[in-house]
């Protein structure tokens, strides 16, 4: 009976072990941890009679000790014409130095914090265009702040999923890249 | 004199699950392969064709998989939970773990690799997200099925020495996935090492290898 109990007990605690070290490993390993970093300002990246396209450079950082991917991300209009129709928004995220005319965003690893690539750049692209007959500069004269959605899909040591971002091009930057002075209704 | 050894690559548009390997490889290299020749193609672009892949957002991930994911080095395939889902609904998920454990143990002994060995041959094939080329950079790809009887029909159909299914990489490695009788695999792998089938976003999933045969028979003596 004593000889049994032995067993057991030495076998719990192997097993308890185990666990503790499994925990350290893990522990120790690490995750991946993402971050995007909006600091750049909008830019102004093409202007024409009746549109303009703004840009802002987004930095996909990785803070934690495993690499991580980056397998989709989605930027797409959230001012409804409800609020204000007198412009029409397209939105794209397309990779730093991988420009695409089809909009697909391939899927691309960042290397965990100190190895590189540790972070990727990502441009914020808009499109506004004139709507209702008017020119851009009379559209862009009543402009309200133009938020943006950037859902991104990720993929680390956990299950993959989505985060969302707002990304807000205020009224008054967009004028301002635009050379038009805002006209409050 | 001997007819030199050469490497084609041959390129192809984007290849789905909607065709067929081998109606695609006698398309694609009509009028280019002779009876000496050897066809190579990559794996990941035959799975492909045989629908053995999945998109992450499918799977049901499993605590077991979480778990059993950490443990793998961060640059692996099967580090991250889906990859490790995705091996574990083909080969097992107590196998797996079984395997890593055991995989464990052996590294403590000194005897590395015994989790590919006893993991399944999906271990080592499986191919996780950013792996392929886009539409499947998106998917986790698996390795080919009956890998050496599509070499056969591949063999039968060109009328070339013989076809090969081949996992090459930019790293210098070059893994016989499948072959058809009559080809030293290993031998042919050894010329595949520059990877002819370029990088992910180049469409050259075959390659040809003139006067294959003339090479192998100048080996053997």
């Amino acid at each position: 009976m004593t000889l049994i109990c032995y067993i057991v007990l030495g076998l719990l605690g192997l097993a308890l072990l185990g666990a503790l070290l499994s925990w350290a490993y893990i522990c120790h390993a690490g995750n991946a941890d993402v971050v995007v970093l909006q600091d750049a300002p909008w830019e102004l990246a093409s202007r024409d009679d009746k549109s303009m396209v703004i840009k802002k450079k987004l930095d996909f950082v990785n803070r934690g000790k495993s690499c991580s991917v980056i397998v989709d991300a989605i930027l797409h209009s959230e001012l409804p014409y409800e609020q204000y129709d007198g412009i029409e928004v397209r939105c794209k995220a397309e990779r730093d130095g991988y420009p695409r005319e089809d909009d697909y965003f391939e899927a691309v690893i960042i290397e965990h914090h100190g190895k590189a690539p540790d972070h990727i750049e990502v441009w914020a692209i808009a499109k506004l265009t004139a709507r209702k007959g008017m020119s851009l500069e009379e559209a862009l004269a009543h402009m309200v702040d133009l938020p943006m959605d950037l859902v991104w899909q990720y993929s680390s040591r956990d299950p993959i999923f989505y985060r969302k971002e707002r990304l807000v091009a205020t009224a008054e930057e967009i004028a301002a890249l635009a050379g038009v002075t805002l006209v409050r209704d | 004199m001997a007819e030199e050894m050469s490497l084609i690559p041959v390129s192809t548009r984007i290849l789905t699950e909607k065709d067929d390997i081998v109606d695609c490889i006698d398309k694609y290299t009509k009028g280019q392969v002779g009876p000496d020749d050897l066809i190579c193609s990559a794996e990941s672009v035959v799975a492909i064709t045989q629908g053995r892949f999945v998109r992450p957002e499918e799977l049901k991930i499993t605590k077991v998989a979480r778990f059993c994911c950490r443990f793998i080095p961060d640059y692996g395939s099967l580090a991250t939970a889906h990859g490790m889902q995705s091996l574990m609904d083909v080969e097992g998920k107590w196998r797996v773990a079984f395997a890593l454990f055991a995989g464990f143990l052996g590294k403590l002994i000194g005897q590395p690799g015994l989790f590919y060995k006893w993991g399944g041959k999906e271990a080592a094939m499986i191919d996780d997200v950013t792996g392929t080329m886009p539409p499947f950079d998106k998917c986790i790809v698996y390795g080919p099925g009956e890998p050496d009887e599509v070499c056969k029909r591949i063999q039968e159909r060109t009328g070339c020495f013989g076809a090969m299914i081949a996992d090459v990489n930019d790293l210098k490695r070059s893994r016989v996935v499948g072959v058809s009788p009559r080809v030293d695999g290993p031998l042919a792998a050894q010329l595949l090492l520059d990877n002819p089938f370029g990088n992910a976003s180049q469409k050259r999933p075959i390659c040809i290898i003139k006067n294959y045969r003339q090479y192998q028979e100048s080996q053997k003596h």
